[in-house]
């Protein structure tokens, strides 16, 4: 379980988050769900150690957090652009001792990417899938993807959705933000709602769901008044 | 071993613009000593010819020359740019190498002394091409002299012990060569933890390079005005004990700074 | 891991390249030997130092002792600063301290410790006194008053003591307008008066025993004798056409200074001399002829007597006499005390480096 407790962060006078505490589990998906600039992405690269928070602690099934165990998938490349999608499992594979080689060559084959074609070469949908595979190979217990869907074509996104589905996600724990709820409505187990760097509201999709006969948007729609 | 993987890495990506600087500087440097060997020869072949060619060619002038001092200034200013670039890369461009890197499972001293390492293999590399060069050119210069029985007067130690920057460089003695290469080390120190003091301000703006500019301002020249205090009471060889326990600290405190702020602070 | 080959290829560059330097460094790597043929006592406390100097190469100093040779030039940081503090021990340090901020000074040595001048810019004139080789005491005079002002802008000469106060010899003017001027500081160290040498010619330029600068003397301390010996120059016109130049010239012969008298007598004549020194109270000197003129400082009382056979190459230290002669297989320095050889020597070349530079070195002995 990663338990986020009471972190705080402030840019210039603006408190960016504020007093945020919350857990996601393993073996489910947990959505940070916000409009733009509500401090998700400060809360994800916070819990790396990214953007060190100002206050609060994160502990990952009870302990400081383990970097064999959680990995981070950023909206953009974390390699320099130049690198080749084979230079980039060359380099995961000298500092990752967790790294699934095999994992790795199914998710390229499945997401029909190109060992050779370098970062700069290729689209936001299919970097986006580079990254996640690249992520997903070093094998952890928890993941923790940043927007992955934004900005992506509707194929990219019906692969990556039918990669969370499958049994390779299975017993991992993921931590997801996003601004585009619909297209992974039904995968989420758990959302948080951010506004203002505070959460506004914590909620069990499932029992939203069956007992308020509410959406995710709808909820949003609420919180947000949109 | 991971620092040995990570500096093979960051020596990859360097192979490229290091190459092409020592093509530049060979370049510079051969072309130059072309140009002063048919140069002086020309004059000397006109002083004979109005009977005063009394005057003797020195290796020495050749170093002396602008051309080949430039070329060291180039090399200079290339290492210092590349110490500051070797992070600021990293956080640049589309692909943000820094999210990798301290994502990695690993100590982050590791990415730190992986680039210093880097830096030190580069300027050793260069020290070393530079003096397999000024070999070949002082054998260029002898034999050209030599095939045109024109006098040459200083041997090549002579000629570099009386250049200063080549007499800093390549001194007399080894243990000297060490030390002066550590004062290289400590100015890429500085530099490097400018960088992660800057980077390490969430708050971007104008203020936080002038600020972790200030706090090593304070570090570098608290010695220095400590220097001036004590100069009139330290004798020569408190002096030199006085260097070195300054150096050892500048080190010290900006590896531990580079440290803190690497660890606990940097922001990508 | 073919990355690795990238460090490697680095790696065999940086060791090819420096390697050479490595072997190439011109660190001096002659070794020498000093072999004692008569009377080891002598060298006990004596070490000899010598100079290499060629137009085409790195100028090189040595050390030859009896059982060690080191080099002396060059010296990385470490072994600088270490060879300095060796070499200066004790109670020197405190008055090395003391000169290290002044801009000019001068010193002599007395059995107590050191004594002598200082200047801080134009501005103030330390005097200073080390008591019983330790503890030091200062008196500062403020360059306001147009005594000691004149001093600090005066050319020193020299210091002497006598009968326990500080004489400082200094000259005013130049271009054959000097002036020889005395400088006497009181006991008590606070006040000084001053008076003008009368010379019939030329003026003083160096006072026997004196350290310039913060050079401290490592012969034995001076004694306080009536004769102080001086150096004299004097200047000759000369006239081309219509234009006037003046030369200055080193007097030749031994002068002193009579503290009784107040005048500048001459003791030896008008002779050229390959050195000269003071021992305790008698002035020596050795002249080309191998004349060796051993004057009494107290009495003026002068007498001769021949030492050498011919000079080549002969210099005073540490109370003796020392002349050195190029061999095929070194260079023999010879000792002389009271007129009688006591000792002979030879500095000899241990390897081929030194085998190649023997005949371009220039011999010296001091103490230890």
């Amino acid at each position: 379980m990663i338990e986020v407790l009471g972190v705080k962060k402030r840019y210039r006078k603006k408190q960016v988050i504020e007093d945020v505490s919350f857990t996601a589990n393993k073996g489910e998906i947990t959505c940070l769900i916000g409009l733009n600039g509500t401090g998700k992405s400060t809360l994800l690269k916070g819990i790396m150690g990214l953007t060190p928070f100002d206050k609060g602690s994160v502990l990952i099934d009870g302990k400081p957090i383990d970097l064999n165990r959680v990995a981070f998938v950023a909206d953009h490349a974390m390699f320099p652009i130049h690198f080749t999608i084979e230079q980039c499992e060359a380099f995961m594979k000298d500092f990752y001792p967790t790294f699934d080689s095999a994992l790795f060559a199914r998710l390229v084959e499945d997401f029909k990417l190109f060992p050779e074609d370098k970062l700069s070469e290729l689209s936001k949908g299919t970097l986006a899938k580079a990254n996640l595979a690249l992520g997903i190979a070093q094998d952890p217990d928890y993941l923790l993807l940043d927007e992955p869907f934004s900005g992506i074509d509707v194929f990219s996104k019906e692969q990556i959705v039918e990669l969370f589905s499958s049994e390779i996600m299975e017993n991992r724990g993921v931590l997801i933000t996003t601004h585009e709820i619909e297209d992974i409505e039904y995968l989420i187990d758990k959302a948080v709602m951010l506004n203002n760097g505070r959460i506004v509201r914590e909620f069990d999709v499932e029992d939203v769901r069956f007992i308020h006969g509410k959406s995710i948007v709808d909820v949003m729609r609420e919180e947000y008044g949109a | 071993m991971n620092l040995l993987k990570l500096l093979s890495w960051e020596v990859e990506r360097v192979t490229k613009p290091f190459l092409i600087l020592v093509a530049g500087l060979l370049v510079v440097q051969f072309g130059y000593l072309g140009y002063f060997l048919w140069d002086e020869t020309q004059l000397y072949e006109q002083l004979r010819r109005a009977g005063d060619a009394d005057y003797q060619m020195s290796f020495a002038n050749y170093l002396g020359g602008t051309a080949y001092l430039l070329s060291l200034g180039i090399a200079v200013a290339a290492m210092l740019l590349y110490s500051v670039w070797i992070w600021y890369r990293d956080f640049q461009g589309r692909g943000t190498f820094m999210l990798r890197l301290l994502t990695m499972p690993q100590k982050r001293m590791v990415i730190f002394f992986a680039k210093l390492a880097t830096i030190l293999m580069m300027t050793l590399g260069l020290f070393a091409i530079e003096w397999i060069a000024l070999k070949l050119q002082y054998i260029a210069f002898t034999s050209w002299f030599d095939g045109k029985m024109i006098p040459m007067n200083g041997s090549f130690e002579q000629a570099l012990s009386s250049n200063g920057i080549l007499g800093m460089m390549y001194p007399d003695s080894i243990v000297n060569f060490v030390i002066h290469q550590l004062f290289i080390y400590i100015v890429v120190l500085f530099i490097f933890a400018f960088v992660l003091i800057e980077r390490s301000f969430w708050q971007r703006t104008i203020w936080s390079p002038v600020l972790s500019l200030s706090i090593l301002v304070v570090i570098l020249t608290i010695p220095i005005l400590g220097y001036a205090f004590l100069s009139n009471r330290l004798i020569y060889d408190e002096t030199i004990m006085y260097v070195g326990v300054v150096l050892i600290v500048w080190a010290g405190v900006t590896i531990w700074l580079g440290r803190r702020f690497l660890q606990t602070k940097l922001n990508v | 891991m073919k990355r690795m080959w990238n460090v490697a290829a680095l790696g065999a560059v940086i060791v090819i390249g420096l390697g050479t330097f490595a072997v190439d460094a011109t660190e001096p790597k002659a070794e020498w030997a000093l072999d004692i043929s008569s009377n080891p006592s002598v060298w006990k406390d004596a070490v000899v130092e010598f100079g290499y100097n060629t137009d085409d190469d790195v100028s090189q100093r040595y050390e030859v002792t009896s059982d060690e040779s080191r080099v002396t030039s060059d010296l990385n940081y470490i072994a600088e600063g270490l060879r300095y503090r060796e070499r200066l021990k004790g109670d020197a340090r405190a008055v090395h301290r003391l000169m290290n901020g002044m801009t000019y000074t001068e010193s002599i040595r007395m059995k107590d410790g050191y004594v002598g001048l200082g200047q801080y810019g134009n501005k103030e004139l330390i005097i200073f006194n080390q008591l019983n080789g330790k503890e030091i005491k200062t008196y500062t005079f403020d360059a306001k008053d147009r005594q000691i002002y004149e001093i600090l802008t005066g050319w020193w000469s020299g210091l002497f003591w006598h009968k326990g106060e500080l004489n400082l010899i200094y000259r005013n003017g130049y271009d054959g307008d000097e002036t020889t001027m005395l400088a006497t500081f009181t006991q008590t160290m606070d006040d000084v008066t001053v008076n003008e040498i009368k010379m019939d010619n030329g003026f003083i330029t160096h006072v026997s025993g004196t350290s310039y600068f913060d050079e401290t003397s490592k012969s034995p301390s001076i004694s306080e004798t009536r004769y102080v010996p001086v150096a004299v120059n004097a200047y000759e016109t000369i006239r081309e056409g219509d234009e006037t130049y003046y030369s200055g010239i080193t007097m030749p012969g031994q002068f002193a200074y009579d503290t009784e008298t107040g005048k500048v007598v001459q003791l030896a004549g008008n002779q050229d001399f390959w050195d000269y020194a003071v021992f305790e109270n008698r002035l020596f000197t050795i002249n080309t002829d191998g004349e060796e003129t051993v004057i009494d400082l107290e009495t003026g009382k002068q007498s001769t007597r021949k030492v050498l056979d011919s000079v080549n190459r002969a210099f005073y230290a540490n109370g003796r006499l020392y002349q050195t002669r190029q061999v095929k297989d070194g260079v023999v320095i010879d000792v002389y005390e009271d007129g009688k050889q006591v000792s002979s020597a030879a500095v000899t070349p241990e390897n081929e480096e030194a085998q190649a530079m023997l005949d371009q070195i220039d011999v010296y002995v001091r103490q230890k």
